[in-house]
């Protein structure tokens, strides 16, 4: 096979996986949203701390020299970590934004952002600045499929696998979970109107502090896999990832859970396309060509372009910002 | 690439998701050799292996002072330091022990009756010129060319079982030995103290740099405090974190400068923040030496601003010369951090390998605080076929491309 294709190939499969991981932190943006309207933009440190805990709980068990652990252990501390995560944001909740419901949109967003610092400077002091790596089992970076052979052959891991088979499960539960339960209904009935809804006898609060939980939850699933497929991660990670995914959010239609992985997935591709073939382009404006360097500006301009064409995004209703 | 080819992708996409066998081990199936990574000195760092996890293995990385503990200077001092922070000095460190040794004897000699002055302090500096006036410490003779320049060797370390030791080839002859002068035990130091400052990443991304150049400094202070300090007076230093961010590095500047007790500072690490804090000790008119900054124009435009390490330019031409002469290789990929230090450092590499006929097949861009995916950048690299990866950035990013780079197959 040509190695264009191979290249394509390869960039294609890791430009998915990562937008599947944009798309999981990004569902947390976009449930709080929809019921709320509030943009929790300290979302991306809840995935950093996700990412956090696992380390400490592998450190606590394992000797720091262990190169891997044992998969039962991981799948363990993965799960514990995650609920831990999402227990976290449901007190986030309680102590940031409950107190200001009534209030205006404005304060919460600011507390939103104050919140995101204050995570982060909280995770120095507790945890230091240093960079930090997630031990998997050994099997994770075994390849399970390869496309071609020799030395350009295109490896997909186990761990990629992994990612899929995560995000799929992910995405059918929460149909069910929205579509199918009277819970999902109850959500859906606060998104389209808070007030009647808890006329009706729903009570907002808890459906909240559920949708904090899951979209937590899931943050820290995405935040431990950004932080495995990276390589090292510290503090900051959660920054960049979480700007992103909420582009992903705002791409797809900020509300629609389908709408944060589609637009998950198209800014995860966009950005590996652009990291494969920027170079070849030569620059309008001086010597030589675009360089790799605006890789992760790629994203965003997907970003503009789609809501310049469609304000309310890919799969977002057009009436109102009610989802 | 052709509709027809795109079609054949995804078919082989579909065929891929279905189960096709995954062929033969661990071997690279006959598509050349494994491509071997080498490192600016920004990847010099313990960390580096550590936070590569194996893939690090084989590595070359250019260093101005290895652990060689060969030499008696750097035994003594390896064993105190492990003594004291029970880990083994690295580049950074040494070059910070050295540096406060500097700013020390310049102090000392500028020194008369009262008070030291910042003016002197630098025109004594100034005045070591010459291998004869020089400082003598681990990482070799300090002394300074008009511009305020070091000349010092470069060593080319190599990563073997996890530890970064001297590599078996090396290329310049160039050997310094420092000899181990006896510190004259007379006494404790009492009285005012001499106070300077010492700037660097104490804490943010590249914290562990900081925590050397905190050891290296520390250790040198009570090494001269014990033996009596400057005439007779303690040593003592202020610190100045400035992440490794030059608004920040500004700041600690003029914190510096606002301190009139401070005769002279050792740092900053960064070149960016080198950059940003030269001007204001030039307005301020306090001697620096920086222990890590090997951007070319650290030191230009300003009588104030020295260094005790080599230039950007020499480095990236050593390198350049390493990867023709002792590796033998001709293609390489050039992976950069977009500040000062990494577009400079590949700058200087590229010009050189070009005049030494290597084929630079690409030049890719990262940024440090954004770059979260290094996976589709070691893609874009492994498909170039390089023999070698140069990676002129700092060890934390080193470590991700070595892991991307042996995760994608193009290193072993």
């Amino acid at each position: 096979m040509s190695p264009e294709v191979l290249k394509f190939l390869e960039l294609s499969i890791n430009g998915l996986n990562t937008g599947m991981l944009y798309g999981l932190i990004a569902i947390g943006y976009t449930m709080v949203y929809g019921i709320i309207q509030l943009i929790n933009f300290a979302h991306g440190e809840v995935c950093m701390l996700g990412a956090m805990f696992t380390f400490t709980l592998v450190g606590v068990f394992f000797d720091p020299s262990a190169q891997h652990i044992p998969t039962l252990a991981f799948v363990f501390f993965v799960t514990l970590a995650a609920v831990g995560d999402g227990a976290f944001g449901i007190g986030l909740d309680a102590v940031a934004y409950k107190p200001l419901r009534g209030s205006s949109r404005l304060s919460a967003l600011i507390t939103a952002i104050g919140m995101s610092l204050l995570l982060q400077n909280l995770t120095v002091m507790i945890w230091k600045a240093g960079a930090k790596t997630v031990k998997t089992p050994e099997w994770f970076s075994s390849p399970v499929f390869q496309i071609g052979s020799g030395r350009l052959s295109v490896k997909i891991q186990a761990f990629d696998l992994g990612i899929w088979l995560i995000t799929l499960a992910t995405m059918g539960a929460l149909y069910y979970l929205v579509r199918k339960t009277r819970f999902g209904m109850a959500m859906r009935a606060c998104a389209q109107n808070p007030t009647a809804a808890s006329l009706m006898g729903i009570r907002l609060n808890r459906i909240v502090a559920t949708t904090f939980f899951i979209g937590s939850l899931l943050g820290a699933i995405g935040g431990i896999a950004v932080a495995i497929k990276k390589g090292s991660f510290d503090y900051q990670i959660g920054l960049y990832v979480g700007v992103v995914a909420f582009a992903a959010a705002v791409l797809g239609g900020i509300g629609s859970i389908p709408g944060a992985m589609l637009g998950g997935l198209i800014i995860g591709v966009a950005e590996a396309w652009a990291a494969g073939y920027l170079s070849e382009i030569s620059h309008p404006f001086a010597e030589g060509t675009i360089s790799t360097g605006y890789k992760e500006a790629v994203g965003f301009l997907v970003l503009i372009l789609i809501i310049l064409l469609r304000p309310q995004g890919l799969l977002g209703s057009r009436g109102g910002d009610r989802a | 690439m052709t509709r027809r080819e795109l079609l054949i992708a995804s078919a082989l996409l579909v065929s891929a998701l279905t189960g096709c066998p995954v062929e033969g081990g661990g071997k690279n199936g006959g598509g050349g050799d494994y491509a071997k990574i080498v490192g600016g000195d920004g990847v010099f760092s313990p960390d580096y292996v550590r936070l590569a996890e194996g893939a690090a293995e084989g590595s070359f990385i250019i260093t101005p002072y290895v652990n060689d503990v060969e030499s008696p200077a750097i035994k003594s001092f390896s064993e105190s330091f492990n003594k004291k922070f029970s880990t083994d000095p690295d580049a950074w460190a040494a070059l910070t022990y050295d540096a406060v040794g500097t700013m020390a004897e310049a102090i000392e000699a500028s020194m008369g009756e009262g008070d030291p002055e910042r003016k002197a302090v630098r025109d004594a500096l100034a005045a070591m010129n010459n291998a004869e006036t020089g400082y003598n410490g681990v990482t070799g003779v300090t002394y300074f060319d008009e511009n305020g320049d070091c000349k010092k060797p470069a060593i080319i370390a190599e990563v073997k079982q996890g530890k970064l030791v001297k590599a078996a080839l090396q290329l310049s002859e160039g050997k310094s030995e420092a000899s181990s002068a006896a510190v004259e035990a007379s006494g404790a130091a009492e009285g005012e103290p001499i106070v300077i400052g010492v700037a660097g990443p104490f804490t943010g991304q590249l914290q562990k740099f900081g925590e050397m150049i905190k050891n290296g400094a520390s250790l040198k202070m009570e090494e001269l405090n014990a033996s009596g300090g400057i005439k007779g007076r303690p040593i003592q230093i202020k610190w100045g974190d400035d992440e490794g961010n030059n608004s920040k590095a500004a700041n600690v500047a003029n914190d510096f400068a606002a301190d009139p007790a401070l005769v002279g500072v050792v740092g900053h690490f960064n070149s960016t923040c080198s950059l940003a804090a030269k001007p204001v000790y030039k307005d301020a008119g306090i001697p620096a030496i920086s222990p890590g900054s090997t951007n070319v124009k650290v030191c230009e435009g300003s009588e104030f601003y020295f260094r005790n390490l080599y230039r950007d330019d020499f480095q990236g031409y050593i390198i350049a010369d390493f990867v023709a002469e002792k590796l033998k290789n001709k293609k390489v990929v050039v992976f950069y951090d977009n500040d000062d230090y990494g577009t400079g450092l590949k700058n200087f590499f590229v010009e050189r390998a070009k005049a030494k006929g290597l084929e630079v097949l690409e030049t890719i861009e990262y940024n440090r605080e954004s770059t979260t995916d290094y996976t589709p950048l070691v893609t874009k690299a492994k498909f170039k076929l390089p023999e070698v990866i140069f990676v002129a950035g700092l060890y934390n990013e080193a470590a991700l491309i070595a892991k991307a780079c042996k995760k994608a197959g193009i290193t072993n």
